[in-house]
């Protein structure tokens, strides 16, 4: 049977906890669990170098990259920006040019100061009196529905979450909301290139953690104890196909499982050491 | 040495065996089973399955996974067996273009003879992994109610996979020939053959220097193991249901894991009284909440939820005993045949119906293949005394006035042969007959299989049985069967000769096998890389384990640091080279790693 080969090194390895840059060359994407998120949580920074090669059109791991620096572009762009998604966006000078490189996924500072410029202006000329920061707190909201301000996150349309969430690096969470997007009406463009670069992004993040693929897997835990672990049905499954026999790939061939979701299973099982590589 | 191998293609699982040293040997695959699932699945990435792992997906890729290829093959689409299938089967079956049912698998469409193929090159693979070699010619075994199309189908499914098929034979005549290997013996043997996916019963004489005749034959091409397993299947989901109240049929991987659950646990019951199904975190409740099924199933349990398909396999054994106007006490010999026969109840019901017990020297999964590979052998060594005669595995025949059959060349009529036999014509003035040449045992024509048609014209104009015509069959040793009318008045003669077709062209056979040598050449080279791969992990290890021994050895001299340093980039080289899954690297990498592996082997040896 032939297997597949392992995924290119370029790839970021598992990023470490402190967040240290695990790129293996200078122009290389730069990938780092973002600062303050949930452990687990996937919520990563994506910083793009300064210049970046012409795209190529073989799907490769930079082209993965460029993939989402072009989707986090119109993610950023504010809601009116009639551009197309990866499209020549206008210049200054009224002449288009390509700008696909300038982006910081995940920079949620900077996004934020874009989109809620006047609630930090407010913020920064608020008196340090803890009491009256509160009462402008109060004030802010009611000030907000007045000017017709963006609505919050919870009411904004699935669109914008899924622009939220992919610049905010939480791919998996992006491509739940693309996903329900896709399932209302398959045929939006915009949900669909969306929900490809994050199947590829969280594909290759799930690769670089599992590893190899040849190698061959066992459970880690007695029988008896299995069933105390909270796992779902689904790991159930996986955890059923791990026989110390078959590799990792012949347990993702066998799943029936979209391979994004049997890899996340995996990763998930690895991390409980619930089962463990041999 | 040239070799023949012996392959039992069946419908739910496959055997492969060889004669060594003049005697039988079955090669296990690589998982060390002696038996791989006839099952062929190609996965959401493109990949093709074959056997134990296209299995242990069969239910959660159930549309692309092709199961029991063998009732399809070199049957029409229009038949009624594919009508059953297509309402049967979770795979998509299409109308090919000359008629044949064909599978579609993840948008690319197969015949049935490719997919079998799939199946045979593994039985190939397994066979040539064991000799160390390459082989190339087989001989395959088919159901004796096989006609020549499904025949001819299988033979083209072998050239597929790079196999001469050099006989087609009978299994319940390669289950006889395996049980009569080494005996001198002349008895009527029933063959109760209970596999997977099919029942069949078939009664053979076993007659002096060699002759196996098939005396009659029957079976149900729905009814096998897998019933076994659903019954299982039902009564676990059951209890679930009551338990808990939810429905784990509804579930795909809740499904495949209660299938190979209850396989597995029918196994057990074969040699043990209980055994427990254990099958944690099945399925999530509304409040995503997992829940495990844990249930203790017995072997009465088992039995009294299969007792009606057992007494089904009776019926017909009763059935086809009438029909060969036989009685229980004219069969001298039972042989079980498949997996389902190991069942305590199945042997019990067998010898109660025969009055015997049934032969125990023969394995039931592996008889099959090993009559093949003994057939096999015989065919290669001219001075061996057990042949096989080739016969017609059904009777040949024309349509007559009336739509009634009227044979010609009998069931089991060793070949080459002929037979003439003189008709008339049945309207006044009828100056045209049609010869419709059909092949089966129905006594109405529409129940058997057209072979070919012809019309013989300018008879004389006279009344109605006048005009008499000599019709001819004839099959000469390669089994190609021609027919011939002839108006005895006139001597004007019209022919045809009927080659069975497997409903491939051959040009789609050549494109087909062309296919097929190119994806074993990329397998076989992506086998290859993967074991030089592991031989360099291997002496990466050993270098590693001896480097520290050898370093101190060799600390004190110049050259034995600079040795130590070639060594040391040596390993990065090739451990780069691992890293990267780069073949042509790893391979460049080789001679340095074994130079550098024997040499430390020296170092710590001379030291020690």
């Amino acid at each position: 049977m032939s297997r597949s080969k392992p995924p290119p090194p370029a790839v970021p390895a598992r990023p470490s906890q402190e967040g240290t840059a695990t790129s293996t060359t200078d122009d290389a994407p730069v990938m780092r669990v973002k600062e303050g998120a949930r452990p687990g949580a996937e919520v990563y920074e994506l910083e793009m170098p300064s210049e970046q090669p012409p795209p190529r059109p073989r799907r490769t791991t930079e082209n993965v990259w460029r993939n989402a620096a072009d989707l986090a572009d119109a993610a950023e762009a504010p809601a009116e920006t009639s551009f197309a998604l990866g499209a020549p966006r206008p210049s200054g000078g009224g002449d288009t040019e390509v700008d696909p490189i300038d982006v910081r996924l995940g920079s949620a500072p900077h996004r934020r100061s874009f989109e809620f410029g006047l609630d930090l202006q407010l913020d920064d000329a608020a008196p340090a009196d803890p009491a009256a920061e509160a009462l402008d707190l109060v004030a802010r909201d009611e000030r907000r529905a007045t000017i017709s301000e963006p609505p919050p996150a919870q009411a904004a349309s699935p669109l914008a979450r899924l622009r939220e969430r992919y610049a905010l690096g939480d791919f998996s969470g992006a491509l739940e909301v693309a996903e329900g997007i896709l399932q209302q009406n398959p045929a939006d463009t915009d949900a669909q290139r969306y929900a490809e670069s994050c199947r590829d992004v969280l594909r290759q993040m799930y690769a670089a953690r599992v590893g190899a693929l040849d190698r061959v897997p066992v459970v880690a835990v007695a029988s008896d104890h299995l069933r105390w672990l909270t796992l779902d049905h689904r790991a159930g499954f996986l955890l059923s196909h791990v026989d110390g026999v078959s590799t990792l790939e012949e347990i993702l061939d066998v799943s029936g499982m979209p391979t994004l979701d049997a890899m996340r299973i995996l990763v998930e099982l690895l991390e409980q050491k619930v089962i463990v590589i041999r | 040495m040239e070799r023949v191998i012996g392959i039992d293609l069946g419908t739910t699982n496959s055997c492969v065996a060889v004669m060594e040293n003049g005697a039988p040997t079955v090669i296990p695959n690589r998982g060390g089973y002696k038996t791989t699932p006839s099952m062929v699945a190609i996965t959401e990435a493109g990949k093709k399955l074959v056997g134990h792992i296209a299995k242990r997906q069969a239910i959660t890729n159930a549309e692309n996974t092709v199961f029991a290829a063998k009732r399809l093959i070199g049957r029409k689409f229009t038949s009624p067996q594919v009508k059953n299938a297509i309402a049967t089967s979770a795979y998509r079956i299409v109308e090919g273009p000359h008629g044949d049912a064909r599978i579609q698998l993840r948008q690319k469409t197969f015949s049935v003879p490719e997919v079998s193929a799939m199946i045979l090159q593994e039985m190939k693979v397994i066979a040539e992994d064991y000799l160390g070699g390459p082989v190339s010619k087989a001989v395959v075994t088919v159901p004796a109610y096989f006609n020549d199309n499904q025949r001819q189908a299988t033979k083209d499914a072998g050239a597929i996979a790079g196999l001469d098929v050099i006989r087609i034979i009978n299994e319940p005549t390669a289950a006889a020939l395996a049980y009569g290997f080494g005996k001198d013996i002349e008895k009527t043997v029933a063959v109760y053959d209970l596999g997977g996916g099919t029942f069949d019963i078939s009664i053979l004489e076993i007659g002096a220097h060699g002759v196996f005749r098939v005396i009659a034959t029957a079976g149900d091409t729905f009814l096998g193991g897998e019933d076994f397993d659903a019954r299982v299947i039902d009564w676990l989901v059951e209890g679930f249901q009551s338990e808990h109240g939810i429905d784990l049929r509804q579930d795909r991987m809740a499904l495949q894991r209660l299938k190979d659950a209850a396989e597995k646990a029918k196994c057990e019951l074969s040699s043990t009284r209980e055994t427990e199904v254990n099958l944690p975190f099945i399925i999530s409740s509304g409040r995503n909440e997992a829940l495990h099924l844990q249930r203790v199933i017995s072997r009465e349990t088992l039995e009294q939820l299969c007792e009606d398909l057992v007494e089904r396999t009776v019926d017909i054994c009763r059935q086809t005993l009438q029909d060969a106007q036989l009685g229980k006490e004219d069969i001298e010999e039972v042989v079980l045949v498949g997996g389902m026969t190991r069942m305590a109840r199945v042997v019990e019901s067998v010898a109660e119906f025969f009055g015997r017990d049934p032969c125990k020297g023969v394995h039931p999964d592996e008889v099959v293949a090993v009559g093949a590979a003994i057939q096999g052998a015989a065919l290669l060594d001219a001075k061996h005394e057990m042949v096989l005669l080739d016969v017609t595995p059904h009777t040949l025949g024309i349509l007559t006035a009336g739509g009634s059959f009227r044979g010609l060349i009998q069931q089991n009529t060793t070949v080459p042969t002929s037979r003439s036999e003189t008709f008339t014509t049945s309207r006044d003035n009828q100056t045209q007959v049609k010869i419709i040449v059909m092949q089966g045992e129905h006594e109405k024509g529409e129940e058997n299989d057209l072979l070919g048609e012809f019309v013989l014209t300018d008879l004389r104009k006279a009344s109605k049985g006048q005009v008499e015509i000599s019709v001819t069959f004839e099959i000469n040793a390669d089994g190609i069967v021609s027919v011939s009318a002839k108006d005895l008045e006139t001597g004007h003669q019209q022919a045809i000769q009927v080659t069975a077709s497997s409903g491939l062209t051959p040009q789609e056979l050549k494109q087909m096998i062309v296919a097929s040598e190119g994806e074993m050449l990329d397998r076989r080279a992506s086998e290859q890389d993967e074991a030089t791969k592991q031989e360099a992990q291997r002496l990466i290890g050993e270098i590693d384990r001896l480097f520290p021994q050898v370093e101190q050895i060799v600390a004190s001299s110049d050259f034995g640091r600079d040795a130590t340093e070639k060594a040391r980039a040596i390993l990065q080289k090739a451990r780069v080279a691992l890293n990267k899954g780069d073949a042509a690297a790893i391979k460049e990498h080789m001679e340095a790693l074994g130079r550098t592996a024997r040499m430390f082997r020296g170092v710590v040896q001379k030291t020690s």
